[in-house]
């Protein structure tokens, strides 16, 4: 046996692992062998004094040490436990459910809230729509308007007959009447409904520049609606160039001056009746009579002062509106402002100039 | 208290349905094995004292991670020689280890001469030294195979190395542990 072979089994000799025979050849070559010997009593030796080293007791209550860190660890909630040690609590039922009904109760008024809000908002919106709709109707013809002008202008020849044939026609009757019977009582109940509406209404957005031009009445004051056939507000929307400058007159193409033709007394008189009874019928309860309408003297006294309006025309009825107009008052002048051609792609912008009448104005030239 | 006739197997069962007593029970069953093989890897009493308690702790906390797929004493030990392989480590880059034995190792002559107690004593530290200057897996299979007798299986088993690894590990760390101890023994101080 070499003395490789001999320290290779060294391991299995000290732990007395091989069998007998091999046991006996190990032991002998050990033996014979010093350097093999020597080798085999150190690692013997080791092995020796390794496996005599005392057992050392642990300190006097090591166990019990450990045992009360133990309980510490079980006593000390983890952050779960922590977490959840709400959970454990022992609520009272009846607060508990106090607690749950008030919170339910808050989120279904909270929630209740919300849906009174978007209602309203939805009615304000409808509101503001119908409000502006009407609101186009009113000072904006659109096709209702447009065709309504038509009526008035092709039924114009049957009328102007009937105006030659009294010795005056008269504007103030006419208007009076017209304003009276036909259009004040629409646009009275109009306006009291779009005021009652607006009260109702929550506030809305205020109406942008451009949009509040557009359907602005250009003529301002309204001293009851002399030319009562034709309707003074912007028909379609303003050119950008008329909308440029918020301040300045409109630049209009056509510019009439026209002289009231002076009334005679009984349509005078009749006239300011028939005032006064308009606006007493129409008058609603808590208003002051002929609030919405002229008074009588209140008419008589407009009719002494210069107006000035204007009138979008289409092209097309700008002959009508010249005859409905030389019909109703004299004209004194007409201007063709706009150094080109009338246009035909869009309405007349039409200044008309309408100073009082002959017997009230001294300056005026008889006639 | 929980019998101590009841193996580890049914204690680690009580302990994992919640039995907290069971737990003492396994702690004073190991506690002096754990503690020497603590001690003799570390050489240091307290440390080793300290070592050995966080040791059982840690067992106690991952008890309920302990599959019984091996003995509680083999998994014990591996949790204890992580420990002390750390803190071994630890105390490398801390100190040069040269601790000395302390007085509380007992003497097995119950009636030694005074010059052979110490030279027991002197023997005795003088392993430890070389246990001490061994690389930590050399000291940890010499600690488990020579000075506890632990079977190479098991020795496998905690170190979760093939048998054969632990055999040739041994073998090598017999050889460095010879080598260490050549000088002391072999130098003419002791002929053995």
């Amino acid at each position: 046996m070499t003395c490789e072979e001999v320290r290779n089994h060294l391991l299995e000799y000290f732990d007395k692992t091989l069998d007998a025979p091999m046991m006996t050849r190990v032991a002998t070559h050990l033996i014979s062998c010093a350097p093999c010997g020597a080798e085999a009593t150190e690692l013997a030796n080791c092995i020796h004094e390794v496996a005599a080293l005392p057992t050392i007791d642990p300190p006097l209550g090591f166990a019990e040490r450990v045992i009360a860190h133990v309980r510490e660890l079980e006593a000390k909630p983890t952050i779960w436990e922590r977490l959840f040690s709400l959970w454990n609590r022992n609520f009272p039922l009846q607060a508990t459910a106090v607690v749950l009904i008030g919170i339910t109760a808050a989120f279904l008024y909270h929630k209740e809230e919300q849906l009174k809000q978007r209602e309203l908002n939805e009615t304000a919106m409808k509101l503001a729509a119908v409000e502006s709709k009407s609101a186009r109707n009113d000072l904006t013809p659109a096709t209702p308007l447009k065709a309504e002008k038509k009526e008035e202008f092709s039924a114009k020849p049957a009328r102007e007959k009937e105006i030659v044939k009294r010795v005056e026609p008269a504007p103030a009757k006419r208007a009076a009447s017209l304003s009276s019977s036909d259009q004040i009582p629409n646009v009275k109940s109009d306006i009291e409904a779009g005021l009652e509406e607006r009260n109702d209404a929550p506030r809305k957005a205020p109406i942008p520049v451009q949009r509040d031009r557009n359907f602005r009445d250009v003529g301002g004051f309204n001293p009851g609606m002399p030319f009562g056939g034709v309707r003074q507000a912007a028909p379609w929307p303003a050119p950008a160039e008329r909308s440029l400058a918020p301040l300045a007159e409109p630049a209009a193409d056509v510019e009439f001056v026209v002289r009231r033709r002076p009334p005679q007394r009984f349509e005078a008189e009749s006239d300011v009746d028939s005032l006064r009874k308009s606006a007493e019928t129409d008058a609603t309860p808590g208003r002051a009579p002929g609030s919405m309408a002229p008074s009588a003297p209140a008419a008589a006294r407009m009719m002494s002062f210069t107006v000035i309006r204007f009138y979008n025309v289409a092209p097309e009825h700008y002959d009508s509106f010249k005859q409905e107009l030389a019909a109703e008052a004299i004209v004194e002048s007409e201007t063709r402002l706009a150094k080109e051609a009338l246009p035909t792609d869009r309405p007349l912008l039409i200044k008309l100039t309408i100073l009082p009448s002959a017997s009230s104005d001294p300056s005026a030239p008889s006639r | 208290m929980v019998s101590e006739a009841i193996s580890d197997a049914e204690c680690v069962r009580k302990l994992q349905r919640g039995e907290t007593e069971a737990f003492e029970t396994l702690i004073r069953r190991h506690q002096k094995t754990i503690f020497n093989l603590v001690y003799r890897m570390l050489g240091d009493y307290d440390e080793a004292a300290e070592i050995s308690q966080e040791a059982f702790l840690s067992a106690y906390r991952a008890i309920g991670n302990f599959r019984g797929e091996a003995n509680f004493s083999t998994w014990l030990y591996r949790i204890a020689l992580n420990h002390a392989t750390t803190r071994r480590k630890s105390m490398n880059t801390r100190q040069q280890r040269n601790l000395p034995i302390e007085n509380t190792e007992p003497v097995s002559d119950p009636h030694p001469g005074p010059a052979e107690t110490m030279e027991k004593k002197e023997i005795r530290e003088r392993v430890q030294q070389a246990l001490n200057s061994l690389e930590p897996d050399d000291a940890t299979v010499i600690l488990l195979r020579d000075l506890q007798d632990v079977p190479y299986e098991e020795v496998a088993r905690v170190l979760e190395i093939p048998v054969g690894t632990v055999k040739s590990r041994l073998h090598r760390a017999r050889q460095a542990l010879k080598s260490e101890l050549a000088a002391y023994f072999y130098a003419g101080r002791k002929a053995v």
